[in-house]
């Protein structure tokens, strides 16, 4: 049972660690290789805010641009990007403004995009800077968080404090909740989409 | 005697004598101007096949008799040679086959419904042969099929009208000329049948081909059981008729009287008393294969055309296995002697004991029962020999049906394969006939589903047949093809693919000649038997190469070994070009410096799981294999630079690493990985086409085949069938476990039916979650999410035969005139032979 769900989606560079970040936030574990993604895969988990549960429904999506004409078909339908980069590598903090276009052109212009600059643990490593990071976001009006999917640091805040962003976009009136196209559903007691339960209830992200 | 034609070379391949035997066909003229066709084994081989064939008990019959000793037609010499001659006026058709690669081969039917063996062509002539025989008899090309040929007799009065009306070939075929002595009353008699069988389409309504029921003159010789019995299309005849002929007193006498037609049609089944010995003997093969086979077929339903097709040729093949020392010496069919004392087992396993299955065959069967009875009714004379067991009951009749099939592919199974498919084809193409049975099949039966029993397996399907059933009358559509799956075809697919063992070494070996070769028969068979069964774990390494293109099949050892050795020095000039690159100038190669790092970043994440790649530390450099594999890629990158590296890539190379056996085969397992990419090459274009194409071309198949959900996912935006995209990328490598993927991926490329069988088995996936997705009213993300999560959780086997069986549902179904040009393409690419 939940009041809203709302439909995320992960993109940024493959190798960024975005599927661990989905594995870290649904099954709270870390892998330290994981299998590369191919197309998309899903993972899903409840949370509360404003004492109202809310189900995230995350899409992770393959990072190569080979697939980019796949992927893009589902930033339609998102509530939620995570726009995810790699503090170690500079290319994929590089191609953060052309991953932001594509975001920007399919999405629908409601979305609430989060910069994640990830892996924060491998600081010795680091190539792009947390004052960089925060200027683009700022730049672009985005929210921004270095997470650690390794030690779980702010995973669990990233796709939460999405889920603040957007819901208050609902309590400001910006989405016609009734339209699916903005990636948000309104609970229903009768509703059929419950199948997952309170906690952990992805793992459909590792195989 | 005067020799009109003549070509060497031609070959018959009976079940016993797996090398075939060499010999010469030709059309003769021989006293008063009658033409015989036939064929004569070269004399040195006779020898030989005397020592390979079984002993000769074992195609003897006990009963004594040879049936078709006496025949006119068909003489099987004395001299215990395989000797075919048959009188031209005889003949009533011709298939050709002429397969792209392999020998050309045809098929003949004898009047008397006999189909010898085909005979192969292998320095070709088969065009010179046909020409030579237009030119003495007519030959009528079929409308339907361009290779088949119906012989016209234009001294029947009734193939000449319609001739001159110009109906279809089924008419034709179904036309049984007969030129004998009896014409006049023989001819009546068929038209009454034919009259009949207009008149009362039920009739036929258990009939795999309904329409291509043909009855024969029997009131000839005792052979005719044999000739019933051995073509295709009259197999289920000889069914029918010899449990026609075998009811019960009881039921005989209580039927009612039915018409005069069908009465007389019938009881030419049963003039003499030595037919009485004939039918029995039918039902006795029945029993026999029920006996073999009822653990398989408890469950099965299926009497589908292909299962049926499939036992004639086994028959036929055993009608023509008689070889006689002397004209009155027994000399039946193998299935004979396995006759004589299962009517027992027959009766016991499908009546007293009801499964369900036969339970779904009695509530099937109501509706041909008042046919049957009526039919039997008219042969007491039959019933002596069949002290009751036998009560003709429906549930028996499809019962013995289907176990028939069965027992007799796999007596055949090994030798017969290629000629088997190949006459099958003679009757499964005219897709029409095909398509009207299953409409039969389906409004005729609209009761099955409720009387079911609750506790069947399948009672859900039955229940979706019935609806499909009711829906399908009112919009006058096919049934949807979950009915095929799981009612008709598959069962019987099930069973081709359970029966055939993965292909042995000394399997593997046998299909080489002298040189090294695999002559283009062998090839079909071979790769037939891949589709099947795959191949034995030891000898994947030898046989991945010639599927994946390494090495061609005529290669020779020889030559093999030059194109091993140039293939290791084209290899290693392409890895040097890599290998030469310094750090230096690394540094100022962006390109290749992101190619190797996501190489090398992705190696490291290719089931990682395995044994063979686990990884120790973080460091590619730690197992060789994940090196090798690194390398493999990286060369390939550069042999191929437009395409580069893709993800999913080192995906489809793990199990060729894994089946090369490692490092020391590194320019094999190149080649073979080169040659799978080959295949699956548009996969990994930039602007992906060959995704799209293949998840549109899904798509469209879906609408052609099940519109209600091509509906359902069409409104909620899954008709683009992203869900499927990982699986067709790397033809399910992550669907199916490791081992399986071994297996699936030899399967493909053998390349048997369709090049296209990931997208049948997408069809098969999807389909099987059809009631969840209607039912649920899934959203898109919901069924992306099913499909995701059956990875790991399919049955192969179960996913290959719903995609055989979707492949052949596909090949049945008519096209509308606006199908869609892809599908028609996909059509085309398809050859079930």
């Amino acid at each position: 049972m939940y009041s809203f769900l709302f439909k995320y989606i992960i993109i940024g560079d493959t190798g960024v660690g975005k599927s661990c970040l989905l594995l870290q936030f649904t099954d709270k574990r870390f892998q330290p290789v994981h299998d590369l993604t191919i197309g998309v895969e899903f993972g899903a988990r409840m949370i509360t805010i404003d004492n109202k549960a809310i189900k995230l429904q995350i899409w992770d999506t393959a990072g190569q641009e080979s697939f980019r004409s796949i992927t893009r078909s589902y930033y339609r339908g998102s509530a939620g990007a995570l726009l995810v980069y790699d503090i170690t590598r500079r290319d994929t903090f590089n191609h953060l403004t052309c991953w932001l276009k594509d975001a920007r052109s399919y999405a629908n212009s409601n979305m609430t995009i989060i910069l994640i600059g990830n892996k924060s643990d491998m600081e010795s490593k680091r190539a792009v800077s947390y004052e960089e990071g925060k200027q683009f976001a700022d730049e672009n009006g985005l929210i921004f968080l270095e997470t650690s999917a390794k030690t779980a640091s702010n995973v669990e805040e990233a796709f939460v404090n999405t889920a603040s962003k957007i819901y208050e976009k609902i309590q400001k009136g910006d989405f016609d909740i009734n339209n699916e196209s903005f990636g948000i559903k309104l609970g229903a007691p009768t509703s059929k989409q419950d199948g997952t339960d309170q906690k952990p209830a992805g793992g459909g992200c590792c195989k | 005697m005067r020799v009109l034609f003549s070509k060497e070379n031609v070959f018959v391949y009976p079940p016993e004598i797996e090398k075939g035997i060499k010999g010469t066909i030709s059309l003769c003229s021989l006293d008063k101007g009658s033409i015989f066709l036939c064929w004569i084994p070269e004399i040195e081989e006779k020898e030989e096949q005397d020592s390979i064939l079984p002993s000769s008990s074992s195609i003897q019959s006990p009963n004594g008799k040879n049936p078709l000793a006496a025949s006119t037609i068909i003489e099987i010499d004395d001299q215990n040679s395989w000797v075919v001659r048959v009188h031209v006026k005889e003949l009533k058709s011709i298939k050709k086959y002429t397969p792209n690669i392999g020998t050309p081969y045809i098929i003949i039917t004898s009047k008397k419904g006999t189909a010898f063996f085909p005979f192969f062509f292998e320095h070709g002539g088969v065009r010179e042969f046909l020409k030579s025989l237009s030119s003495i008899i007519h030959l009528k090309k079929s409308n339907l099929d361009s290779n088949f040929f119906t012989v016209f007799d234009f001294s029947d009065p009734v193939q000449r009208s319609l001739s001159s009306m110009n109906l279809s070939d089924d008419f034709f075929n179904k036309e049984d000329t007969f030129s004998g002595n009896n014409g006049s009353n023989s001819r009546k008699q068929r038209d009454h049948y034919n009259n009949n069988q207009h008149a009362t389409p039920d009739f036929n309504d258990d009939l795999t081909f309904g329409h291509d029921m043909e009855l024969h003159n029997q009131d000839q010789e005792k052979e005719d059981r044999y000739s019933l019995l051995s073509s295709t299309n009259q197999l289920k005849k000889a069914q029918e008729i010899s449990l026609l002929t075998s009811p019960s007193p009881l039921q005989s006498q209580s039927s009612s009287s039915s018409s005069s037609s069908s009465s007389s049609v019938v009881n030419t089944t049963s003039i003499s008393p030595t037919s009485n010995k004939t039918t029995s003997s039918v039902i006795n093969i029945v029993g026999n294969n029920n006996n073999n086979n009822n653990n398989n077929n408890n469950n099965n339903n299926s009497n589908t055309s292909s299962s049926l097709s499939k036992s004639t040729n086994g028959l036929s093949f055993s009608a023509l296995l008689s070889r006689s020392s002397s004209p009155s010496a027994s000399t039946s069919p193998i299935s004979i002697e396995k006759l004589g004392n299962n009517n027992n087992n027959t009766s016991n396993i499908t009546s007293p004991i009801p499964s369900p299955s036969s339970k779904f065959l009695s509530a099937s069967g109501g509706s041909d029962n008042d046919n049957t009875n009526s039919n039997s009714s008219n042969n007491n004379n039959n019933n002596n020999n069949n002290n009751g067991s036998l009560s003709t009951s429906p549930t028996n009749k499809r019962a013995l049906k289907r176990e028939i099939s069965s027992s007799i592919f796999d007596n055949f199974a090994k030798v017969t394969q290629l000629a088997k498919s190949a006459q099958k084809n003679i009757f499964e193409e005219p897709a029409k006939r095909i398509d009207n049975h299953f409409r039969n099949l389906i409004g005729s039966k609209s009761s099955v589903g409720s009387s079911l029993s609750p506790q069947h397996p399948n009672s859900q399907y039955f229940d979706i047949l019935n609806e499909s059933g009711s829906s399908l009358n009112a919009s006058s559509d096919y049934f949807t093809p979950f009915n095929i799956s799981s009612l008709n075809f598959s069962i019987e697919l099930g069973a081709n693919r359970r029966e055939c063992n993965p292909m042995s070494p000394s399997e593997w070996y046998s299909y080489f000649d002298d040189e090294g070769r695999i002559c283009l028969a062998n090839q079909q068979i071979l790769l037939k038997k891949i589709f099947y069964g795959g191949i034995e774990e030891s000898i994947r390494q030898e046989v991945w190469p010639f599927l994946l293109g390494v090495y061609s099949f005529d290669s020779t050892y020889s030559s093999r070994e030059v194109a091993k050795y140039e293939k290791t020095q084209q290899y290693q000039t392409v890895k040097k070009q890599w290998e030469s690159i310094s750090c230096e100038q690394e540094s100022r190669f962006s390109k290749y410096q992101s190619r190797k790092l996501l190489i090398q970043k992705d190696v490291i994440r290719t089931d990682r799981l395995h044994p063979l790649f686990i990884q120790g530390e973080d460091d590619i450099e730690s197992n060789p294999n994940l090196h090798l594999m690194r390398d493999i890629l990286l060369t390939y990158s550069f042999f191929n630079f437009d395409i580069g590296y893709v993800q999913g890539m080192s995906d489809l190379l793990s199990p060729i690493i894994s089946v090369m056996g490692g490092a020391a085969k590194e320019v094999e397992s190149f080649w073979c990985f080169k040659g799978l990419m080959d295949r699956l090459e548009s996969n990994f274009h930039k602007d992906q086409n060959g995704m799209h194409h293949q998840l549109s071309t899904l798509s469209k198949l879906l609408k052609f085949i099940d519109l209600e959900l091509f509906n359902h996912l069409e409104a909620n935006n899954g008709a683009n069938m992203y869900f499927f995209f990982q699986s067709v990328l790397i033809c399910f490598k992550r669907e199916f476990p490791f081992h399986d993927v071994l297996t699936l991926w030899e399967i493909l490329w053998s390349n048997y039916m369709t090049k296209n069988l990931p997208i049948f088995m997408c069809l098969s996936i999807l389909i099987k979650e059809r009631n969840q997705i209607l039912e649920e009213n899934m959203a898109f993300d919901q069924i992306l999410k099913l499909i995701n999560e059956k990875a790991n959780r399919m049955d192969l086997e179960d996913i290959l035969v719903d995609a055989e069986s979707m492949v052949r549902y596909f090949i049945i179904k008519q096209m509308s005139i606006d199908t869609d040009k892809s599908l028609i393409k996909l059509k085309e690419s398809i050859s079930i032979y």
